[in-house]
């Protein structure tokens, strides 16, 4: 009986040990602004949207006789850095996007204006359409302004997520630290650090058997989601979260098979 | 085997098919729960990759008998070259007409016919570079298609100013072999242009 009741308690242990794991990993990484950041800076994201943004944007600015006004000066990589991170300040709740499509338009307007070349009242129509069109196609590329009905709940979601990570990892904490005592007092340390062993094994087990089967069945390498540059971050995020899910699952396995061997040890002793 | 050993061999045994069965009890469960959830984002995500095929240059063989290609050759590659010498044009010309081929040369559009199969072929490029010139050409002028399966000269009989929805204009016929070229029209101009400048010019048979 005693046998029994350790090992659902070992077994309830991996749940909650696989559940703080997941918690930590997604609180230190997506969750966090700093990280998808860095892994922006990593992958040349802005030099990747730079050329899908000039390779839309250039037939257009072409064919429309934009081009005259020297409109692609306007569409810098800085430019594209500046409204990513402004973008991704967002998504954390740091910012707004209000003024980036208008200031666009602006600068694009202006530039017409400079240039001093005269248009008659049709040209001057149909170069607004034209400029509407462009600063459209530019927030859909890099602000992804088509997808707002379908990503306007994230940054709402993040700020409730943030704000129940930390309480959830208390009370997961709390619980994990109940079963290790009612282990501890159960068995005292001889079958202790079995149980122990056993939850770790197990947790080992699917955070390692969750890499293998994310790498078989899941096309990572060809991922395609609107474009190369929002491909290549999540591939890199997912890359990266699977690869320390590998090694904590490995971590977890050899001290698994560590606390068995002693603990089976400590039974000869006695 | 020591006995130590023994103890320890069956103790790591015991725990690791325990730790296995608590996993698949898991994993059971997590299927339960969200099982087609997660199958349903797989399936998304799987359909969402995209695999570049390699474009490799395939070798053109014409049947003369059948007035057909045997093997056609691979959207986006380059099969052969057209010579306009009353505007001084030389270019490449490619399956396809994405922009992205656009850039490269003149766009030969997939669902018209190839040179010498009898039927009609549509060509179009961009009118700030390849076909820049195109409404310079005049009926009579001769055009030149050279592909590794031979070579086909057209003469130029008609040019005309169409709308863009016009397709009806644009036939694509097996009935005679009319090579039709276009490009946006007016050459020049803001905004976006509803017309297009197009050649037609039927093959000349040697």
């Amino acid at each position: 009986m005693k046998k029994l009741v350790s090992y659902i308690l070992a077994f309830i242990l991996s749940v909650f040990l696989i559940v703080f794991i997941m918690l930590e990993l997604v609180g230190n990484t997506v969750l966090k602004k700093e990280y998808v950041l860095d892994k922006i800076e990593e992958i040349n994201y802005y030099e990747d949207m730079h050329q899908d943004l000039v390779t839309e944007i250039d037939d257009y600015v072409e064919q429309s006789g934009l081009d005259e006004f020297n409109i692609k000066e306007i569409f810098t990589e800085e430019r594209i850095k500046e409204d990513v991170n402004s973008f991704i300040g967002w998504v954390y709740n740091e910012n707004s996007l209000e003024n980036i499509k208008s200031d666009l338009k602006l600068e694009i307007e202006n530039k017409l204006e400079d240039s001093n070349i005269s248009l008659t009242q049709e040209e001057k129509k149909e170069a607004e359409d034209a400029i509407n069109n462009l600063v459209s196609n530019y927030a859909t590329i890099v602000l992804y302004d088509a997808f707002v009905g379908l990503i306007r709940d994230i940054p709402k979601l993040i700020i409730i997520v943030n704000k129940l990570i930390v309480p959830a990892k208390i009370v997961i904490g709390v619980c994990i630290g109940i079963i290790l005592g009612i282990l501890l007092l159960l068995n005292k340390f001889k079958g202790f650090l079995k149980y122990l062993g056993v939850a770790l094994l197990t947790l080992g087990i699917i955070l390692v058997g969750i890499k293998i089967w994310f790498n078989l069945g899941v096309d990572l390498a060809n991922l395609f989601i609107l474009n190369k540059a929002i491909s290549n971050l999540l591939r890199v995020i997912l890359n990266d979260i699977l690869k320390t899910l590998n090694f904590r699952g490995i971590i977890s396995i050899f001290g698994g098979i560590v606390l068995t061997i002693i603990s089976a040890c400590q039974f000869r002793n006695n | 085997m020591p006995s130590n050993l023994k103890r320890i061999v069956k103790a790591t045994i015991i725990n690791v098919i325990v730790a296995l069965i608590f996993g698949g009890i898991i994993v059971l469960a997590g299927d339960l729960v969200a099982g087609n959830k997660i199958a349903t984002i797989v399936t998304l995500v799987n359909k969402m990759a995209v695999k570049t095929p390699e474009l490799k240059q395939v070798e053109l063989i014409f049947n003369k008998e059948a007035k057909k290609l045997d093997t056609y050759p691979l959207y986006g590659t380059k099969y052969g070259e057209i010579k306009i010498d009353s505007i001084n044009l030389v270019a490449p010309v490619y399956l396809g007409d994405n922009n992205k081929i656009l850039k490269l040369g003149v766009g030969h559009y997939s669902g018209s016919y190839f040179p010498g199969e009898g039927g009609s072929i549509l060509y179009a490029a961009h009118n700030n570079s390849y076909f820049k010139k195109l409404p310079y050409v005049v009926v009579g002028d001769l055009i030149t298609i050279t592909t590794d399966y031979g070579t086909f000269n057209y003469k130029v009989y008609a040019t005309d100013i169409i709308k863009e929805t016009e397709e009806d204009k644009l036939p694509i016929d097996d009935k005679e072999e009319i090579l039709m070229l276009y490009t946006c029209y007016p050459l020049t101009g803001i905004g976006h242009k509803s017309h297009r400048f197009v050649v037609y010019a039927r093959l000349e048979e040697d």
